[in-house]
């Protein structure tokens, strides 16, 4: 049932990264072979789960609710910005694990 | 005479089908260590829980400091004063150790913000007590497995209590760290604590206890003085047969000097150790020695694969082998038990039989069709031959006892038939009688003609079962012995770099 | 007696049934709940109206069990639908191609999308959420700017066929496709071998690596294999509905996993049903079915809808362990 269109589902994974973040649980942190110590691997992700877990909230957030339009430059301005800290999510998570 | 801190009458404790505990009575005054012992399945850990209020008796009394107390849950246990330390840790991982000493306690100003100062100085108190050395803001994943022990001893003490009920408290701990305890125990005994000392290992028994309670099979055996029990009529009361509790020795020399080694390792070196070299004749067992953290498990687990390698040189039978990853190590005839079995051998929510089977799957297989049947006709003979107590072979792993889970991972690893044999610390955590089953399993290994690495803490072990003993320091091979010079204290000597050498 | 005793060794163990018991329990007795307060509900319009809604999430289950087994995750499901679909749907209205070559296209982006979400959770190491949001974004972003948010319309037939027709004049296409698939995935995953190096990677992925288990190579091939189911179900999706839009199988992320932790295969991993996926995923459609034919509005729905998956996420968000306290 296609209640759920992209942004709504966006902001459902913003909700659980923050959520995630906030509470030091979840997907995020199960992570068996990290690089460096527990404390600063979750510190990092802590951080930019909420970060990127606010701003997804945030952008989809106004567009479920129709505040924003496709074609605004608030769009694409917070759609980069939301991108780029999934990005940084991504990286923290690449660069802390091990790869053998 | 001493003040009594717990009188416990008639206890008893009833699961649906089974009677745990039938009727203890026993006695624990102050400034005593009481050892129990018991098989496992006799009742000590069920003992433990009615105590700390994790179970409610189903009959008998309780009383504490002479007052009959119900203990409803773990947090009475803990008001009253009874402490316990469990064999299984329940560190959390992420935190570090001052945190984990004051677990759900911490402290803070008024404010409500934690009050890190005062955390880490009490904390720094408490392991400084206990002679652990570390830094109280490492974090607690970091540290070794003895040393993760002692920081839970650490968060029971913390709690100034007057009972501390320890189960199995030297499982994971080097010959230092039981050292380190033992003077621990000694002065809170002094002190007035009371102590109760569950543990199979007779000479930390002998050594600490002042008397000894007995337990089979839910029943309370005997309580005596420590002077009044030896060896061989504490084990006749926990197995009610004879048990041999010399090691098993081998029928004849099983050595094969005149074939190739089975493994050589030449230069060895990777993140976790240094320059390993050492060779291995098929049907000899090698003991590999050495304080925990030493690196042993590491050498293991790089030669099986399991850890990449930098440099260095594997031949097995004569023959250069590249292991990259443990299936290599598998196909080229190498068998591994790990140490640890909950988080790198067992799937917990499976069966036992898929278990028993795990590295198998293509040998059960026709094309690409696993046959159950031939799964099922195996384990059902696993399940035999080894004495493997599970209702069924569908039983999940995780409802095994310790024990019968070890079993399940020796019958694993010799179903291969492997050439060698990494074993690493088989017998922890196992009761007596199993034990020798599987020391009589590794000395038919070697009589059949694989070659046994064997890492274990307990030093009785090595010296029973070796032929040759590599001690381990500082993750390389500091010595290499034989014959007379195995002896506990030249292996400790070269553990520790002490100065006999 | 000797009979009975083979029947029962011939069955998968009673473990398997007991997985997915409580999730059949659960579907005929809201079927029977159903029927009571709605005439219109046993009707064989409308009955074939749900199984046809969950064939696109149902032939999506049949890989993402496969990936859940492995104690993995993917979110990006449904952009993978939409993508194949879309692309391959192009290719054969617009460009000409023939629909045997375009749904072979579709194939191959989906065989494609699987091996990127499949590289970067077992060879780079990136957590499952991680890799497969960022391919989902990536994906519908490739999605948007390939069709200019336009529709694709007027396919030929060759290519719709495989979603519209009814086989004996009766039977969906899709649903026949889908059981097709169920029974091919149940038997990989309970019998052959690699579907039980699959439930060993899931149930304790360093015990099976120890083990000789190759876990790197076990994900990725989870990943194609599901991103492959991805590219079936668009095609069918794009048949049943006779065009491609960049809005496709939208929220059917949710759904798909929803049907298949209701059926009865374990978020954390080693324990993987077929069987349970396809209730679940028929469950789910039946729930919003009824929710159609009771009447109830589409604010109580969302409202409804949000809690279960508020729900699910607490449940998972507690489920993973911090403590690793054992007694």
């Amino acid at each position: 049932m296609k209640i759920l269109n992209f942004d709504v589902m966006m902001l459902l994974l913003g909700v659980y990264l923050f959520v995630s973040a906030i509470l030091g649980k979840g997907m995020l942190f199960e992570n068996a072979h990290i690089n460096c110590s527990r404390q600063k691997y979750n510190k990092y992700v802590r951080i930019a789960g909420l970060a990127a877990g606010m701003i997804t909230i945030l952008n989809n957030g106004l567009i479920v609710c129709h505040v924003i339009d496709e074609s605004t430059r608030w769009y694409v301005a917070l759609w980069g910005i939301e991108i780029f800290l999934l990005l940084i999510l991504g990286i923290i998570n690449f660069k802390y694990t091990e790869r053998k | 005479m001493e003040e009594k801190l717990l009188e416990v009458r008639n206890l008893s404790k009833r699961f649906p089908g089974v009677l745990a505990l039938d009727q203890i009575d026993f006695d624990l005054y102050k400034g005593e260590v009481l050892g129990i012992c018991g098989e496992n399945g006799a009742g000590k850990s069920t003992l433990i829980k009615c105590l700390s209020g994790v179970y409610q008796p189903s009959g008998g009394t309780i009383k504490f400091q002479g007052k009959e107390v119900s203990i409803g849950n773990e947090e009475d246990g803990i008001a009253l004063g009874i402490s316990v330390i469990y064999q299984e840790l329940s560190v959390i991982k992420e935190l570090d150790i001052a945190q984990n000493v004051f677990l759900g306690r911490l402290p803070h100003h008024k404010s409500g913000w934690i009050d890190f100062k005062k955390l880490n100085y009490d904390a720094k108190e408490i392991m400084d007590h206990i002679g652990l050395n570390f830094n109280i803001k490492t974090q607690v994943e970091d540290i070794s497995i003895s040393a993760q022990q002692m920081v839970e001893i650490g968060k029971a003490i913390s709690r100034n209590p007057k009972v501390l009920i320890m189960d199995e408290p030297t499982s994971s701990l080097g010959t230092d760290d039981i050292d380190r305890l033992f003077r621990l125990i000694e002065k809170l005994r002094s002190e007035g604590y009371g102590i109760i000392y569950i543990s199979h290992h007779m000479e930390e028994i002998f050594r600490i206890t002042n008397r000894v309670f007995v337990l089979r099979d839910g029943k309370g055996i005997a309580t005596r003085r420590v002077e009044d029990w030896d060896v061989s009529s504490i084990v006749h009361a926990m197995v009610n047969r004879d048990v041999n509790s010399q090691y098993p020795k081998k029928s004849f020399d099983s050595i094969n000097r005149d074939d190739c080694p089975a493994l050589e390792v030449k230069g060895l070196t990777n993140r976790y150790v240094h320059d390993i070299s050492f060779s291995i004749r098929k049907g000899e067992i090698v003991g590999l020695a050495g304080i925990v953290g030493a690196g042993r498990s590491e050498v293991l687990k790089s030669v099986f694969g399991a850890y990449y390698v930098n440099k260095g040189e594997i031949k097995i039978n004569g023959k250069n082998a590249k292991i990259r990853h443990p299936k290599d190590a598998l196909k080229r005839g190498i068998g591994f038990l790990s140490e640890d079995r909950k988080h790198d051998m067992l799937c917990l929510m499976d069966s036992v039989r898929i278990n028993y089977v795990l590295p198998y799957f293509h040998a059960f297989s026709r094309r690409f069709i696993v046959s159950k049947r031939k799964i099922d006709k195996a384990t059902k003979l696993a399940i035999e031959r080894y004495e493997i107590k599970t209702p069924s072979m569908e039983q999940m792993i995780i409802q095994l006892s310790g024990g019968n889970q070890q079993k399940v991972l020796i019958a694993r690893v010799t179903y291969g038939k492997p050439d060698i044999y990494f074993l690493d610390e088989p017998t922890r955590g196992i009761d007596v009688s199993v034990k020798q089953e599987i020391y009589k399993e590794i000395i038919s290994m070697a009589e059949n003609g694989s070659a046994v690495v064997l890492v274990t803490s307990e030093l009785p072990e090595i010296i029973g079962l070796s032929d040759r003993v590599l001690v381990m320091r500082n993750h390389t091979i500091e010595a290499e012995l034989t014959g007379n010079q195995i002896s506990q204290e030249i292996i400790m000597s070269y553990a520790t770099g002490g100065s006999l050498v | 007696m000797k009979s009975i005793k083979s029947v029962r060794i011939k069955l998968d163990g009673m473990n398997t049934v007991k997985m997915f018991l409580p999730a059949l329990v659960t579907l005929l007795a809201v079927s029977l709940l159903t029927s009571f307060f709605s005439n219109t509900f046993l009707t064989s319009a409308n009955l074939f109206n749900v199984i046809n809604q969950a064939t696109t999430t149902g032939i999506m289950g049949v890989g993402v069990t496969f990936i859940i087994t492995s104690g993995k995750f993917d979110l990006s499901s449904a952009s993978i639908v939409c993508l194949s679909a879309l692309i391959s749907a192009d290719f054969c209205a617009n460009k000409g191609v023939s629909p045997f070559v375009a749904i072979l296209i579709a194939i191959l982006i989906g065989v494609a999308a699987g091996c990127l979400n499949g590289f970067l959770v077992a060879y780079v190491g990136l957590i499952p959420f991680i890799a497969t949001m960022g391919t989902m974004n990536v994906f519908k972003g490739i999605s948007l700017i390939y069709s200019k948010s336009l529709t694709i319309h007027s396919i030929p037939d060759g290519y719709t066929v495989w979603g519209s027709t009814k086989v004996f004049g009766l039977i969906p296409s899709g649903i026949l496709i889908s059981l097709v698939l169920y029974a091919i995935g149940f038997f990989v995953l309970s019998k052959t071998v690699f579907g039980h190096k699959v439930s060993a990677v899931g149930g304790n992925s360093e015990a099976a690596r120890l083990a000789g288990i190759g876990v790197k190579r076990v994900v990725m091939s989870v990943y194609i294999i599901a991103g492959f189911c991805y590219s079936i179900a668009g095609v069918v999706l794009t048949g049943r509905v006779g065009a491609a839009y960049p809005t496709a199988a939208e929220g059917c992320e949710l759904d798909v996993i929803a049907g298949i932790v209701i059926g009865g295969t374990s978020m954390a991993g080693g324990r993987g049903t077929h069987i349970g996926t396809w209730i679940g995923v028929l469950l789910v459609a039946i729930i919003n079915n009824a929710i159609n034919l009771l009447g109830i509005s589409a604010y109580a729905t969302k409202l409804v809808q949000g809690t279960v998956i508020l729900l699910a996420v607490i449940v998972e968000i507690l489920r993973s362990k911090t403590q690793s306290k054992k007694l």
